[in-house]
Order: structure tokens, then sequence, then C-alpha cells
């Protein structure tokens, strides 16, 4: 597959993602808001909070995937002068490739984690909506993340981004 | 103590090899643990860390905080607030300049963030400078340093991530914000004019306003007024948490936006994005960091470091001192967040041992942030104002900032010497 089709896949999993991590903070900011105003004058949102934490799952697991392929992660910047040329383009391919190992292999834990999870049935207190089911969300989130360092490795880069190979 | 040193060279090692910092944290943290107890138990502390990151009401503060900042953004609010500190400070020598600190300071109050303070300041502070014939160096002096303010004064975004790793009270810290964020406001404008005197061609003097006018300008803020009167006069006033004040304040920022026409469709869709974006590349330092601190917490490090501090009979202060220098070093070279993340597993406990408040402790740690994000070479906050200005060169923008350095320096030294200034408003805190 070339680097072209690999970052249409990268931009649609990207817009895709970006609709769900989006909806989510603003559902949770919404929540809040209500939540707040319902338990000073009205009825507090029945299982607000858990509501809450399920929303930050989503938000920060979509979220993922975003940076990885956004190559926004925090990096030491000052190394990046040691590295001209070829250097600079094969350390970005190697730390996308790191990340992708790393990446692919806590999505690998995870899976494992929800599994045992839900295999022990356990539900939240107030919503009774099943832990594991959340869990197996993360797992796959991160596995879009490996995913799009995977493509980043390969040379694909969002649509309209400088590539790697431009690094002087 | 070896083992942590051990760990923390290796961090170091594969940022050098361009690894990503949360990458780096994570992997040392899960290996050297596992190499010390074994690699089941890491698994397992990875899974905790992991799960509870995600699923954490408490952490959902720091989404939220950031919205709010990026509604604020939007919404216009900062060219009122500059509007209103160019009434009250533009016919002085460099008042523009001083009028940018002040505007900075007002817009932290309603948004959480340096970057996002200097970015918005930018667009309406700098124009106005270079039409009345400003330095290069001055202005975007005021803008990077002003914009520091944005993580000093309450809400902030970096007490908050400091305040769920040590489990300190994040309302109380917001208040311990307080003071010396109107300190180092002042203390900035200090810099300004003492720039404006050395040369003063670099900010000339704009024309001085009737009390007519300044009023006018005064009531224009009011919008700002009411949404840091929300949030803040909420959580001190006991009707709702911090995360519950994050929320509302997001809501209002919201609201602000969408009432001022300045919000559509697709720019809410950016904005939303861009948070959450922004929230992950944070919450993958911070999983990356907690993995670390287990592994720091297991050699036992705090200890031995407070063992070895006591061996020499240092003061305390001198302590304190030693540490806000490392930072300030280290701040030169690495993004902010990511040092006090790696640091703070150590330094705290030691600090905590030592006896002193985790407020103050905590207001000084932003402190040696602000510092960071305007030091040379890897200053975000420089950076920032380059890519948003593409006509002002970075060797301007180095040179203008560095009386603000001094100025911040010397506000963290007046911060250590007298903590009575973050921790006066604690008093006023249930």
């Amino acid at each position: 597959m070339s680097a072209g089709h690999l970052q249409r896949i990268g931009d649609l999993l990207g817009r895709g993602l970006g609709a769900l991590t989006g909806t989510a903070l603003f559902a949770m900011m919404l929540l809040t808001f209500v939540d707040v105003i319902g338990r000073k004058f009205f009825v507090a949102v029945p299982g607000a909070l858990e509501l809450s934490e399920m929303l930050m799952v989503v938000l920060l697991f979509s979220g993922m995937p975003l940076v990885a392929w956004h190559a926004e992660h925090v990096c030491f910047e000052l190394v990046d002068a040691m590295y001209k040329g070829r250097a600079a383009l094969w350390s970005v391919r190697f730390m996308d490739g790191a990340c992708a190992l790393t990446f692919g292999a806590l999505a690998w834990a995870v899976w494992g984690f929800a599994g045992r999870t839900m295999a022990e049935g356990e539900v939240s207190s107030r919503l009774h909506w099943p832990i594991g089911v959340f869990i197996y969300l993360m797992a796959a989130l991160l596995a879009c993340a490996c995913a799009m360092h995977v493509f980043r490795t390969c040379g694909a880069v969002p649509a309209g981004s400088a590539s790697p190979e431009v690094t002087p | 103590m070896t083992a942590c040193l051990l760990g923390f060279l290796a961090i170091f090692a594969l940022m050098a090899l361009r690894i990503p910092i949360a990458i780096s944290m994570g992997l040392v943290g899960y290996v050297g643990l596992g190499l010390l107890k074994n690699f089941d138990m890491s698994l397992a502390s990875v899974l905790e860390v992991v799960r509870s990151a995600g699923f954490s009401y408490t952490l959902s503060v720091v989404p939220l905080f950031i919205l709010m900042g990026n509604f604020t953004a939007r919404a216009g609010m900062a060219r009122e607030l500059f509007g209103l500190a160019c009434a009250f400070l533009g016919h002085r020598r460099g008042g523009l300049a001083m009028a940018t600190v002040g505007a900075c300071a007002g817009f932290g109050a309603v948004c959480g963030s340096s970057v996002a303070t200097a970015a918005t300041m930018a667009k309406v502070a700098y124009p106005a400078m270079k039409e009345l014939g400003y330095s290069d160096e001055l202005a975007t002096g005021s803008i990077s340093a002003g914009g520091t303010l944005g993580i000093l004064i309450p809400p902030s975004t970096v007490m908050v991530i400091y305040g769920l790793m040590t489990e300190t009270s994040i309302g109380k810290l917001f208040a311990a914000g307080m003071l010396p964020g109107i300190l180092m406001t002042v203390l900035m404008c200090g810099a300004v004019a003492w720039t404006a005197w050395r040369d003063p061609k670099a900010g000339a003097a704009s024309e001085r306003q009737t009390w007519l006018q300044r009023l006018a300008a005064l009531r224009a803020v009011w919008g700002v007024v009411v949404l840091f009167g929300l949030v803040m006069g909420g959580i001190y006033g006991g009707l709702f948490t911090a995360t519950e004040g994050a929320g509302f304040g997001a809501f209002g920022a919201f609201a602000f936006a969408v009432g001022r026409r300045q919000l559509s469709t697709r720019e809410l869709g950016a904005i939303l994005v861009e948070s959450s974006r922004t929230t992950a590349m944070l919450f993958a330092i911070l999983i990356g960091a907690l993995m670390f601190g287990n592994y720091v917490n297991f050699t036992g490090m705090p200890d031995q470091l407070k063992t070895f501090v006591s061996q020499f009979g240092v003061h305390p202060i001198g302590v304190i001192v030693a540490i806000c220098v490392i930072y300030v070093l280290l701040g030169t070279a690495m993004e902010e967040l990511s040092m006090i993340l790696l640091t703070v597993p150590v330094f705290f406990p030691l600090v905590m041992q030592l006896g002193f408040d985790p407020h103050w402790f905590g207001v000084l740690i932003v402190c040696v942030v602000m510092i960071g994000l305007i030091s040379p070479p890897v200053g975000m906050n420089l950076f920032v104002l380059t890519t948003l200005l593409p006509g002002v060169k970075l060797s301007s923008v180095f040179r203008g900032v560095s009386p603000f350095i001094w100025a911040q320096i010397l506000g963290l030294a007046l911060l250590i010497a007298f903590p009575g200034i973050s921790l006066i408003a604690l008093r006023f805190v249930k």
C-alpha cells in the first residue's frame, strides 16, 4: 500500500476520531453544566459522575490517535538540530516505529485486561454499564494510535502537513 | 538512589533518540519496575495507571479548563481587556506594553493557558504597538512574558495538573496564585518601564484618555468579570468543585462566544478537536509520568534524597533555592510540563518532609514554568509569537524577553523569601 493510500486512510480515520472526541468533550461540558444547575435548583442528572468518566475515556483515547497522526507528542526539541538530512528522516521514522510498538503492546495488554474485566462482570455502580466494554474501547483506540504511527513510519503524513523528508 | 538516577539517564537517552517524553517516561517506568520487582507486577501497575487516568472524573477538570480557555480566546474578550488597560496606562512611556501585560493578567483570569493568552494577545496588542512605532523587542517581549500570567492567575492548567499529581486542593492552589499573579504583573510592568527608560524610542506614549472614555472601557469588560466571578466565586463560595467550575466556565465562555457571534459551527468543531488533542497530549505525558513516578517511589529515591540533603546540613530554604535553580536550568531545555511531571515525584516528597506548604511550592513551580516558557532556546511562548508574527525575527524576541526573565526571577526570589504572599489568601478559603 502506498504512502498516498495510507495518508487517505489516516485522514479519514482522523476525521472520524476528531468527531468522536469533540462530541465527547462537548457532551461533557453540557453534562457538567446541566448537572450543576440541576443539583442546585432542580434535580441532579442520574449517574452524571459515571457518564463524565465514560466520556473522559472516549475523549482521551480517541484523542491519542490524533496526537499520533499529527505528530504532536512532546519531544526534546534541542536534539532536533543534531539530526540533519537523512539522519533526520530516519530518526523520525525510528521514533514513529518505537511509538507504534509501544502503543501496539499497550493496546494488546489493555485488550487482555478488558477481557478479564468483562469476565469478572464488573459494572459501574449507578448506571450498571459494563466497564469492560469501555476498556475494550480504550484498547481499540490505542490500536488506532499504533496504526497512525505505522502509517507515519511508512512515510504517510496528514494532508497539508510537511513531510519529514523536507526536514533540513 | 542509583536505580533512580539510571532511570533518569535512560529517559534522557531515549529523548535524545527523539522518542516522545511520554513514551520515554512510560517505558522506563515499566522496564525499571519490571527489573526491580517483576514484569507481571509492572504490567499490572501500567494497566492500573491507564485505567485510573481514563476513568477519572477528577481529571476531567483538565479538558474543561482547556476548552474554557479556547472559547474565551475566540469570544473576543482580549480586545476589550486591552482597551481597558490602554485607557488607564497608554499615556505612559511604554504604556501599550504595560497595557499588554495588564490585559494578559486580566485574560489569565478567564483562561488557564499561557500559550493561548500569548497567542490571543499577539493578535490584539501587536498591531496597536507597531502602529505607535514600538520596537519589535518590547512588543514581543511584553506579549510573550505577559502570556505566562495565564498560568499563574487562576484558573491555571499547570496548577490543576500539579494539584492532581500531588493531591493538593486545586481551589486553594488557585487562591495561592492570586497575589503572586498581581506581583508578577507589577514586576513585568516595571520591566517595561525599565526598557522604555533605557530606550525611549522603543515605546512611545499615546494620548491620555478622559475619565469618560475610561469608564466606557471599564463597562466593556463586563463579560470577563462575570465569567471570572462565576467560576472563582462558585468554587470559593462552595457552590461547586473545581471540576464543576471548569464545566460551568467552559459553558459560560461558549455562551459568550455564541452570543457575540464569534463562533461558527466549523470553528466550534475545530475548537473542540483542538482542545481534545491538547488534552490527549497532556494525558499521554501524565500517564507516562505516573508510570515513572511508581518506579521512582519503588526505588525509595525521595527518602534517600532527604537523608542525602540532611547529611550536608543544608538549610531547607537552600534546598528550595537549589530545586528552583534546577528547574530554571531544565526549563531552558525541556518542555515545561514534562519537566514538572518528571521531577515532581522526586522533589515533592522531599519538600513535604522539609515541612513546606504544598500550595506555596505549587506557586513556585508555576513561576519556574513561567520562566521556562520565555527562556531561550526552547521557550514555548517565543515560538508561538514567531509563528504568529512571521515578520518578527526570533533574535528580536529573544532580546526583548530578557528584562522580563529578570523580572520573573526577582518575583520568584520574593515569593521564596516571603511565603506569605502566596499563603495569605488561603486564610479566606474554606
